[in-house]
């Protein structure tokens, strides 16, 4: 689910009480350094549920000229994600990368204009288990 | 992971240190994606790039007259929800614009035109504090704080609109942004054409995705006589940049900026519109 709240996921256990914006709290906080840098943080990001440990890819239009960050967050126990930036041929172009508990980040400078593959993948303790994920990007 | 090639090259390069050999071990990791093979989810939400973005590039090519580009007109006389989402996407897009040429004026006018097509399409609630500080950030030509604001009134809106259950106008919204943006961006490429600024224009995935939208919309929205003139001009415009790796040539430029063009006078046009959408000579 795109831009929203999704709702309180996993009643019954502690861990999983958080709402999925939490996640988007922790790329926020991820996202600190860089808006002091000057970056515009964009308000829309990619939210939802996504098993430890799983991948998922992100389709996303970039500008060559502009430098972006993307940052990824996960609110749950234990989380370690990571976010990596393929151009359409599938060639990692990021130009630095951090990761750290509940935050990673990537920084790109798009060699050209165009669609580009963002791999966000989280691991938990337990493998399978479903965990919250955020990303969110800026750019200058 | 089974998807990733690793190709991990030890490059042992001899290092003279004055009259001692050495060596020292640099590792190269080069890591590549098979995408066609991507055994994971390929998320299907699209995050709609705005204006400012594409407009900061051109900044940095050149010194565009954005004054020349701000739209003066009226935001009156709507009373369909398609096309009042539509025109609310291209009114936010020209406040990009008017934050680009630093016409405070100009942007309060928008932060109270906006308001009005809020009120029109009945989310009132959801922009009046967006349109607030829109009007005060122009006080203090806090551009990048208005630039923010804009942003958050367009994913307010749209999300207002998805909870409300109008997904497929929460999309119309981005659609009209996007096409007034591209509009500003090919009339600048075509008064100084240069191959760096037409690359800005290669975005077929997005435009595909535009048609998508449109092709999986109730059939009252995307039966809708200005929507359906969208969708075909999406297409002419698509089909433009679908050229390979080419990129536009200025003809080409101009030729979507006429698409463009005559698309935002059919969305802007109040009454009935629609009708036939063509790029110039093509």
């Amino acid at each position: 689910m795109l831009f929203l709240v999704v709702g309180i996921v996993g009643l019954g256990a502690p861990e999983a009480r958080a709402i999925l914006d939490e996640a988007h709290t922790f790329a926020m906080e991820a996202a600190v350094p860089a808006v002091g840098q000057g970056f515009t943080v964009r308000e829309d990001y990619w939210s939802g549920e996504i098993k430890s440990g799983e991948p998922k890819l992100i389709k996303h239009q970039l500008f060559k000229g502009n430098e972006y960050w993307f940052w990824l967050g996960s609110s749950y126990d234990g989380t370690k994600p990571e976010v990596k930036i393929y151009d359409e041929d599938g060639k990692l172009v990021q130009v630095e990368a951090t990761k750290e508990a509940h935050m990673a980040a990537a920084r790109v400078l798009p060699p050209e204009t165009g669609t580009y593959f963002i791999h966000v993948v989280v691991e938990s303790a337990k493998k399978g288990e479903k965990v919250d994920w955020a990303l969110a990007y800026g750019y200058r | 992971m089974a998807t990733k090639t690793f190709l991990r090259a030890a490059l042992i390069l001899a290092v003279m240190a004055g009259p001692v050999w050495g060596q020292v071990e640099e590792v190269v990791e080069v890591d590549e994606l098979d995408i066609s093979n991507f055994p994971g989810a390929l998320v299907e939400d699209v995050v709609v790039p705005v204006p400012s973005e594409v407009f900061m590039v051109l900044d940095k090519l050149g010194d565009p007259d954005w004054g020349a580009e701000l739209y003066e007109g009226e935001y009156s006389g709507y009373t369909d929800r398609t096309q009042l989402a539509l025109v609310f996407g291209t009114a936010v897009a020209d406040g990009f614009v008017a934050v680009q040429a630093k016409d405070r004026a100009g942007i309060q006018r928008l932060g109270r035109e906006v308001l009005r097509l809020g009120e029109a399409i009945g989310i009132r609630d959801a922009v009046v504090g967006h349109c607030n500080s829109i009007i005060e950030s122009a006080n203090d030509e806090d551009w990048k704080s208005i630039r923010r604001e804009l942003d958050r009134t367009q994913s307010t809106v749209r999300t207002t609109m998805e909870r409300m259950r109008d997904e497929d106008l929460a999309q119309a919204v981005s659609i009209g942004g996007w096409l007034r943006g591209t509009e500003v961006i090919t009339s600048l490429i075509t008064g100084a054409y240069s191959k760096d600024k037409a690359e800005l224009l290669s975005q077929p995935d997005l435009v595909a995705y535009f048609g998508r939208s449109i092709d999986d919309m109730d059939e009252d929205v995307k039966g809708n006589e200005k929507m359906v003139a969208v969708g075909e001009g999406l297409e002419i415009i698509r089909k433009l940049m679908d050229n390979g790796d080419e990129v536009l040539d200025a003809d080409e430029v101009t030729e979507m900026q006429e698409v463009c063009a005559r698309l935002l006078g059919l969305v802007r046009e109040s009454g009935s519109g629609g009708g036939e959408v063509g790029g110039g000579g093509a």
